[in-house]
């Protein structure tokens, strides 16, 4: 089963932010409905099971 | 019209939350389950440490943990939930409010909202207050019908941000200046000799500014995540030079803000919005957008706008960005009580911020980022946020006048208060320094308290909640008992009325009844005061204001600067009238005895009509008649008065505030026929001393001299709502007729005024093709809504309102 | 037997108390001499209780223009 880590929507967090801890990182999703776009982000640890989403980054 | 393609987009296509009838009006409104699920989880893992540091932990990982997201054409990022088109929830706050929302159809996390409801109920402020109440004084505040359910049900609060601090200091300073506390404490206590009396007490203070660092710290990382966000998208996601630009622009903003002061305009108004949602939604809910928005953005827009070297903009672009802020808002989901939701019709919440006035060196305080402001507000035409305007002699004309664009477009907004008589009484009543008192804002809709770096409001218990005094008198009539709505005693047994036999019976049994109200409501919020600062400390609140962080102390604890005050909500003027009418028909000319009125009262005047006609055409509060007026005049007196023998948390006694909100609609149906001839469940007067609909048919001018008979200096607001002729609002003498009655209002030291500007035939119309008015907004009382939002009982009391004819005078 | 519960005239409760509801059923046309036009008769309930004649079932949120 594919990990986050590998996942073009997974973006590791910089060491110097608050929030940082080792493994963790962003997941961002695109969506859209009748009102627009918009970009959500929550985290999650690079070692997760990749979700329904999962594309392997290139 | 909209200044920009980007706000006209972004209006197109807002995700509004306002309500109507209790309800929200968009379909796609959700109640988001991650907050609540963050704190629940938070709150289970930290348990036995102390409560300030249990909620700076469920702080912290709200912050980290929640999902935030970035709309497309955003200017200003940031939000409360997990998407756009969700409200938050507070399990930790009231017990039935969470219930409330869980069997609604918002929730659709209905088992695991049960279940976070279930694990917060020996938690919640609800419970922990409640206990210190009577079964029978419990009964009464909840069925919210002489007073306002307390805090601690209804989970309503009001704050007042220091804005200030954060912008001019940034968080990164404040936390060296709270860790050198710590730091300092820690050296105290260990002095020779021990000492329990002076050093035990650091114990809790360090505590306190513990919880503040990892608030502030907390609050840092999020701010970080939105600026990784931006740069996400832009880098990953978009193709468009131009909004890449941006979003690498928002996401430089958001790593410097709220963490350092801010630079410019960009970063003044990002800072804000961060620390809006922090203290108004996300720490805890507390209504409002209280603050003084010109003064405090004028530094920052005179870098960007005028001298151009901080962040430089076009003054298009500042209108811009005021335009954003203002659908921002519309959009930012607000969780109130279901009561709360029911007063506030056609609204989303009660944000209002405050203009005008004059400066502490006491100049005139209008500038042109007020006139920015107000523009964007004419050009992108929304109800929220809605505006206050202090008005000072010395305020300038060009900004009046833009001031009259919005009020003659039908806004409803700008509201108007006396600047001169509001600071006064923040310096008689309150002793807040002259320079201080000068830079006050509207907490809510209609108080005026501090802004700046301390002492602000902190929270409702310290001023709001409401009496409702048309039921008060209601029940003063039926020796406590009411039978019409609740089959309860509300109130002390001060006899029936059949067998009062003076005029005086009459107005000592009201103001027995107002006097058990008006301290079962004082004690109740007092006593939820104590259990904010034991339950539900709010170490962020807290680390932004000067005074906690130099005292160690919560925000909910410290009251710096005492500010009470408390809401008489609709229903005065029908009391007044009532009054007038008893005296004259019954006591003066003895046309009708007690016990004939108490029938008819009793019967909805069912077979009285000519009776009722004999109470409807009595003497009328608002026509300059000395008979209504002096029992006006009296009547005001009483509730001043009232509230005087009272002293609350922070040490002095409240004020009183005649208002609405809508409570003069959800009132209606709660009251009985009234002896002003009024139906029983038709609607209450509008404001809080406008003169009941149709009943003032002397013109404007006579409207004012009445509403001057009041001492405006005893109360901390009396709305009254006036609603003109469009014709001549619109006509080339418009401004000039307007300014004429402006002066004239003003010179007799009146409070407050706000203007409907509509005509009957156009609110008829869109209650016939509602999607053909869409833009149509009216002035309720203390904030504006769309007319087509309303519900028809709600509409029809807007039409109802009389017109007023500036020219006639 | 319908309880007040399922009847569309009930909204909730003030403080959303999940016992009690606010019926709205009770509505008057005004007398020309009012500038309203409509009067609702308020009345405070259990939700558990038998529903009155007026019972029809459904939900008040649905038609928010039939609220207050």
């Amino acid at each position: 089963m594919p990990k986050c880590e590998k996942c073009t929507f997974f973006f590791p967090i910089p060491e110097k932010d608050m929030d940082f801890e080792p493994g963790k990182g962003d997941c961002v999703e695109q969506q859209q409905d009748t009102k627009g776009k918009f970009w959500l982000s929550k985290p999650v640890s690079e070692n997760s099971e990749a979700c329904q989403r999962y594309r392997p980054r290139n | 019209m909209p200044t920009t393609e980007r706000t006209a987009r972004l209006k197109n296509r807002c995700r509004f939350k306002h309500v109507a009838g209790g309800e929200y009006v968009d379909p796609g409104v959700k109640a988001g389950v991650e907050r609540a699920r963050l704190i629940t989880q938070a709150h289970k893992e930290n348990i036995g440490e102390p409560t300030s540091i249990i909620r700076a932990k469920g702080l912290e990982n709200i912050l980290k943990k929640i999902t935030i997201h970035i709309q497309d054409d955003e200017l200003i990022v940031g939000a409360n939930t997990e998407h756009p088109d969700y409200f938050p929830m507070y399990p930790e706050l009231s017990y039935f409010s969470t219930m409330d929302m869980v069997e609604s159809h918002y929730c659709d996390h209905k088992e695991e909202m049960a279940e976070i409801a279930e694990y917060w109920k020996p938690y919640t402020i609800q419970r922990k207050a409640e206990k210190y109440f009577t079964p029978e004084e419990i009964g009464i505040m909840y069925s919210a019908t002489t007073v306002q359910p307390p805090m601690f049900v209804t989970a309503f609060s009001s704050i007042v941000p220091n804005y200030e601090s954060v912008i001019e200091d940034g968080l990164l300073k404040r936390i060296e200046v709270v860790e050198q506390k710590i730091a300092d404490a820690e050296e105290e206590i260990r002095k020779s000799p021990w000492n329990a009396p002076e050093k035990l007490h650091y114990l809790d203070k360090i505590d306190q500014w513990q919880a503040m660092l990892i608030a502030m710290k907390a609050v840092v990382g999020w701010a970080q995540r939105h600026a990784r966000l931006a740069k996400i998208i832009a880098e990953n996601f978009l193709t468009d030079p131009k909004r890449k630009e941006e979003l690498l622009e928002i996401s430089d903003i958001c790593r410097h803000v709220p963490a350092y002061p801010a630079r410019g305009l960009k970063d003044a108004m990002q800072s804000k919005w961060f620390t809006f949602l922090l203290c108004h939604s996300i720490e805890r809910y507390s209504s409002g957008y209280g603050h003084k928005e010109d003064k405090l953005l004028w530094p920052f827009y005179k870098k960007s706008v005028i001298e151009k070297n901080e962040q430089p903009m076009t003054r298009e672009e500042a209108v811009e960005l005021f335009e954003c802020e203002r659908l921002k808002v519309s959009e930012h989901g607000s969780t109130k009580g279901r009561q709360l939701r029911e007063f506030f019709a056609g609204s989303n919440d009660l944000f209002i911020l405050t203009l005008g006035g004059i400066n502490p060196d006491g100049s005139d305080a209008s500038n042109d980022c007020t006139n920015a402001i107000l523009e964007a507000a004419e050009n992108i035409v929304t109800t929220e946020p809605s505006i206050a305007f202090r008005w000072n002699e010395k305020g300038n004309v060009e900004t009046k006048k833009r001031v009259f664009n919005c009020i003659k477009k039908g806004f409803g907004f700008p509201s108007i208060k006396n600047d001169e008589l509001n600071t006064q009484q923040l310096i008689k009543y309150f002793n807040v320094p002259e320079e201080i008192a000068r830079d006050w804002a509207l907490v809510l809709c209609m108080s005026p308290g501090i802004t700046g770096r301390r002492g602000t409001q902190k929270t409702r218990s310290e001023g709001g909640s409401d009496v409702y005094p048309a039921k008060v008198m209601e029940i003063a009539l039926t020796n406590g008992f009411d039978e019409f709505f609740t089959n309860m005693q509300l109130g002390p047994e001060t006899g029936n009325a059949e067998e009062f036999t003076s005029f005086d019976q009459v107005w000592e049994a009201v103001k027995l009844q107002l006097r058990y109200a008006i301290e079962l409501s004082l004690r109740s919020k007092d006593v939820g005061r104590i259990m904010e600062s034991r339950y539900l400390c709010c170490p962020f609140i807290s680390s932004i204001d000067d005074g906690c962080v130099e005292k160690g102390l919560d925000g909910n604890e410290l009251a710096e600067v005492a500010n009470p005050w408390h809401n008489i909500i609709g229903g005065s003027v029908v009391v007044v009238d009532s009054m007038a009418a008893i005296k004259k028909l019954v006591f003066d000319e003895k046309k009708y005895s007690m016990k004939e009125l108490m029938d008819a009262l009793r019967n909805n005047w069912e077979g009285k009509e000519e009776m009722r006609l004999d109470f409807w055409n009595a003497p009328k509060f608002g026509n300059d008649d000395p008979y209504a007026d002096e029992i006006a005049t009296k009547y005001y007196d009483l509730i001043a008065d009232e509230w005087k023998r009272n002293t609350t948390y922070s040490g002095t006694f409240p004020l009183p505030l005649a208002q609405s909100v809508a409570g003069y609609i959800v009132n209606g149906p709660k009251t009985n026929a009234t002896a002003n001839g009024r139906h029983a469940g038709e609607a209450l007067d509008d404001g809080g001393i406008s003169p009941y609909m149709g009943c003032d048919k002397n013109g404007p001018t006579a409207v004012l001299k009445s509403v001057s008979k009041i001492n405006g200096s005893k109360h901390k607001g009396i709305l009254l709502n006036q609603r003109l002729s469009t014709v001549l609002m619109n006509s080339d003498a418009g401004f000039d007729l307007w300014h004429a009655y402006m002066k004239t209002w003003h010179g007799l030291g009146i409070d407050h005024v706000q203007f409907n500007v509509i005509s009957s035939e156009e609110m008829k119309a869109a209650q016939i093709e509602p999607e053909k008015h869409t833009d149509t907004l009216v002035r309720i009382a203390g904030y504006s809504a769309k007319f087509i939002d309303l519900a028809r009982y709600s509409q029809d009391t807007i039409i109802a309102r009389t017109e007023q004819d500036l020219a006639a005078g | 037997m319908a309880t007040c519960k399922e009847c569309k005239f009930i909204t909730p409760s003030p403080t959303g108390d999940p016992s009690t509801g606010i019926c709205l059923v009770d509505r008057m046309q005004l007398a020309e001499t009012q500038k309203t036009k409509t009067a609702i008769r308020g009345k405070m309930v259990q939700k558990s209780m038998e529903s009155c004649p007026k019972f029809e079932a459904g939900e008040s949120w649905k038609d928010i223009k039939n609220l207050i």
